[in-house]
């Protein structure tokens, strides 16, 4: 029901990789829905990985790689749907403008009120409001509030104009009906298992940034030789198996350091 | 409904931050001297507004009432956060001429939650890793629903393979309830399992 992984002849160290699962679903049924279209088998990679160690800080030998994922080819409806699906909601900020709006509004409700029946009754008269009447526009306190105000206004609209930062990375799908997503934390946390998996990798860590994803790898290695290459493929490859529907750089930056 | 509650809620924060904006904007350059029409020097409540305020017996109710209606709104605005929009039971008749079936909507999330279990770990029966959870829920109408799968994973399993059994799980939920449509959100975060 797939086509065959693009990616399987992928030249990766034998122990890279956890052990090979059985894709078929368990009932053996067929997907609904065409399998969307996917990537053509890849042209010969030429990366730029595994540049020379250099010298660096002390005789600690560092080596860094790059490389990019490109996207995953999904047609523009699965992608605005997807992109739809992960974006932030604002229901942190919302949740406080409802509840502080509520109270302004309680607040002034009451207070009419109270502005009414003093008309009839002899209810002493708002106390908050008559320090307004000695208050001058030029006052430093009402220039303030005003610029306060003002800003926090600015602030809202920038959050509601703004796409916001989806904390999940949307991946393509195998069905036109799903939206698939990973969080980008839960990610960087597969990702550096990935890596750390690498023979000769003794810690690494990964963090996000933008589109781009950073590797930090330590070796106990005396030579770094190969092994920026050999994370950024372990790295890459696992990517582009997961099939972002946004191109990502990735980064690689191994450090030699004695345990 | 939560692409509702987004759109709500964007729609809510533009219009509170410009109002804010625009009247903590006029309000600063009235206080810095900017604005030729009103002097910076004269109080914030002027004479001239606590009298009309004081003269007309309609100020203050019509006050009360503006405030009333933004009272409302903002109270559902706050209520639609808490809604989850989630169904209790699903309707598997389409042709309400043949009467109706319904069937739990929990019963078909946990379904679809050991369907996922089961391909995670490819039918070998082992028991779930440290640090797996599966969690299915159905929302929508009963009629037409939509699942969300959320699913935390152990960091050493490869998301791809999961995201296949996930997939393949939907896809017999979909037609054990032969559904034609059964939009689903797969969503998947990983936990730090070794030392």
């Amino acid at each position: 029901m797939t086509t065959p992984d693009p990616y399987s002849g992928y030249p990766l160290d034998p122990d890279e990789g956890p052990p090979t699962r059985d894709l078929s679903p368990p009932g053996g049924g067929p997907l609904v829905g065409e399998p969307r279209e996917r990537k053509a088998a890849p042209e010969p990679r030429e990366r730029k990985a595994g540049r020379e160690p250099r010298e660096r800080k002390a005789g600690r030998r560092v080596a860094d790689a790059k490389a990019q994922v490109r996207a995953a080819t999904v047609g523009g409806p699965g992608r605005r749907a997807a992109a739809g699906e992960f974006r932030p909601r604002r229901t942190a900020a919302a949740t406080v403008t409802a509840l502080l709006l509520a109270a302004a509004a309680l607040v002034t409700v009451v207070a009419a009120v109270a502005a009414m029946w003093r008309g009839r009754s002899h209810v002493p008269p708002l106390t908050w409001l008559t320090p307004l009447g000695r208050t001058h526009w030029n006052d430093p306190a009402a220039i303030t509030t005003a610029a306060v105000v003002c800003l926090l206004g600015l602030l809202l609209l920038a959050l509601a104009l703004t796409p916001g930062r989806a904390r999940v990375l949307a991946l393509a799908s195998e069905d036109q009906q799903t939206v698939t997503g990973i969080t980008r934390s839960g990610l960087s946390r597969h990702l550096a298992s990935v890596a750390a998996r690498v023979d000769g990798v003794s810690r690494a860590r990964v963090r996000f940034r933008g589109d781009s994803v950073q590797v930090n790898a330590a070796t106990p290695l005396r030579e770094v030789g190969e092994l920026p290459g050999q994370v950024i493929r372990a790295v890459t490859a696992r990517l582009e198996e997961l099939r972002p529907l946004r191109p990502m750089r990735v980064r690689v930056h191994v450090r030699q350091r004695e345990e | 409904m939560s692409h509702r509650t987004a759109r709500v809620n964007r729609a809510g924060l533009a219009i509170v931050g410009l109002v804010l904006a625009v009247a903590g904007g006029l309000a600063l350059a009235r206080g810095l001297g900017m604005s030729f029409l009103w002097p910076p020097y004269s109080p914030v409540i002027s004479e001239q507004t606590a009298g009309y305020a004081a003269g007309h017996g309609w100020f203050w109710p019509a006050v009360a009432l503006a405030a009333l209606v933004v009272e409302i709104l903002a109270l559902r605005w706050l209520l639609l956060q808490g809604r989850t929009d989630s169904l209790r039971r699903l309707s598997l008749e389409p042709d309400s001429g043949h009467g109706a079936t319904h069937l739990s909507a929990r019963a078909a999330a946990g379904a679809l939650e050991d369907d996922v279990r089961e391909s995670l770990h490819a039918g070998r029966g082992e028991r779930a890793p440290r640090g797996e959870r599966v969690r299915a829920s159905l929302s929508g109408a009963p009629g037409t629903p939509r699942v969300a799968l959320a699913m935390v994973l152990p960091d050493e399993t490869d998301p791809s393979a999961a995201r296949h059994g996930a997939q393949g799980a939907v896809t017999r939920l979909r037609q054990s309830l032969e559904l034609d449509r059964l939009p689903a959100t797969i969503r998947m975060h990983t936990t730090r399992t070794h030392p």
